[in-house]
């Protein structure tokens, strides 16, 4: 019945040019029309965010069996990634998934993680050059090879032996893998929150990332 | 089979490049920039994903067996990461919500785009599960395949959207809610971003002198 009437909306949205673009595609699941497994789904995730879930993760429980996996790769990147404990640090982890968003103009992530990379000592001149598309000025050295490292694997699908070099030895098996890790979690969040139209947390905020080309 | 025939692939590869190994000798480093954490390196938590991956798949892509670098092989660094990541896998081959035969056509598509060699353990399950070779070679070669039945033409829409656009248009998407409903949504783009996530660790591990297989890239 939702879908019917949803793809109804939607196509005659399109016919008469309303802006349908604009609304959010995979939003909340009423509690009254949830599955047992999505209530099941909806349970375990609230054990661990205690809020429940939000956002995008509304989209992930339409196929309740991921969403718990997920919540599981997201928690490690929030509890382990952003903190001493990982190989590359909480600053870069952040500095990392910031390319990652640029690269898919995706605002929502862009807005999580761009205040505590500053916080976590990224200079807004860097985040600054990243969101204009430029290479980032005056980075410290850790910085520049995890940038290559990351563009490299973004824009050319794979990493050149220099780079892969370089950051093998300033940040080990772990640090390579970490990176590897943010690369391909972060472009599939990027994905799905591109197609399920993930709004802004504050809907009156004004979209941080510009499209290419300007 | 089909992985065996990527292990045939990956094989061949390294004795064109003169590697020969013993049958048990764990794989050199010169195809793999990182191969799977040595026995004697391995944590309890490693162990432990592995046993429970073992469990759950034991003809499976044992990490390293085939010589190359795979998702396993990256990820035992991080041996948090590997029971989630195999469970996402495994919904695909458990109850995913779209044919086999869409699913591997996803990760064909997918595959495509990031020339990655997962390819070649997909090509022929996509055909035996219902696609005909002229769409597979098309997607082989980057043309739009031709005469595609409506459920093809709608996820190769979608996929190809998602993946140049980084968006998928109102008249796309409505298309394919219509088909397959939100959960088939989901699942084509859970799908494809699960794939960019292999073929991303995968081509990284890939020294630059290693050709990783049949795909050729773009442009020729």
């Amino acid at each position: 019945m939702k879908t019917v009437s949803f793809a109804v909306v939607v196509t005659l949205a399109v016919l008469f040019g309303a802006p349908a673009s604009a609304q959010e595609r995979l939003g909340p699941i009423p509690p009254g029309q949830m599955t047992e497994a999505q209530k099941q789904a909806v349970a375990d995730f609230t054990k661990v965010r205690k809020n429940g879930p939000f956002g995008f993760w509304w989209g992930y429980l339409r196929v309740p069996e991921v969403t718990i996996p997920f919540l599981e790769i997201q928690t490690y990147v929030h509890d382990v990634l952003e903190s001493p404990n990982s190989a590359i640090g909480e600053k870069l982890t952040h500095f990392a998934i910031l390319m990652v968003a640029r690269q898919w103009t995706q605002q929502v992530i862009w807005s999580l993680h761009e205040a505590n990379a500053i916080k976590s000592g990224l200079k807004p001149e860097i985040v600054g050059a990243l969101a204009a598309g430029r290479r980032p000025p005056s980075m410290s050295d850790d910085e520049e090879i995890l940038y290559d490292f990351c563009i490299e694997l973004q824009q050319n699908q794979s990493v050149s032996d220099g780079t892969y070099a370089r950051m093998l030895s300033r940040f080990g098996e772990k640090g390579v893998a970490e990176a590897t890790l943010l690369q391909g979690e972060y472009t599939l969040m990027s994905m799905f929150m591109n197609v399920a139209r993930t709004p802004l947390t504050d809907p009156k905020a004004k979209p941080p990332l510009s499209a290419f080309p300007r | 089979m089909c992985r065996g025939v990527s292990g045939l692939v990956l094989m061949l590869v390294m004795a064109a490049v003169g590697m020969v190994h013993a049958q048990d000798a764990p794989p050199s480093n010169s195809q793999n920039r990182l191969p799977f954490v040595a026995e004697d390196r391995m944590t309890p938590a490693l162990r432990e994903a592995l046993a429970e991956y073992q469990k759950v798949r034991p003809d499976g892509l044992a990490p390293g067996r085939s010589g190359g670098p795979s998702l396993w092989t990256v990820y035992s660094h991080l041996p948090d990461i590997l029971t989630p990541l195999r469970q996402l896998h495994e919904q695909l081959h458990v109850n995913p919500r779209l044919s086999q035969k869409l699913i591997h056509f996803i990760i064909l598509i997918t595959g495509r785009h990031w020339t990655n060699d997962i390819w070649t353990a997909h090509d022929e399950d996509g055909i035996r599960e219902g696609l005909s070779r002229e769409t597979v070679k098309a997607i082989e070669e980057g043309r739009h395949p031709p005469q595609m039945p409506e459920d093809e033409e709608i996820i190769y829409a979608f996929c190809h959207e998602l993946l140049t656009n980084k968006r998928v248009s109102d008249a796309t998407y409505a298309r394919a809610l219509s088909k397959f409903g939100e959960e088939g949504v989901v699942q084509t783009t859970v799908t494809v971003g699960l794939y960019t996530y292999m073929s991303l660790a995968v081509n990284m591990a890939y020294p630059e002198s290693a050709k990783p297989g049949r795909l050729k890239s773009f442009p020729q």
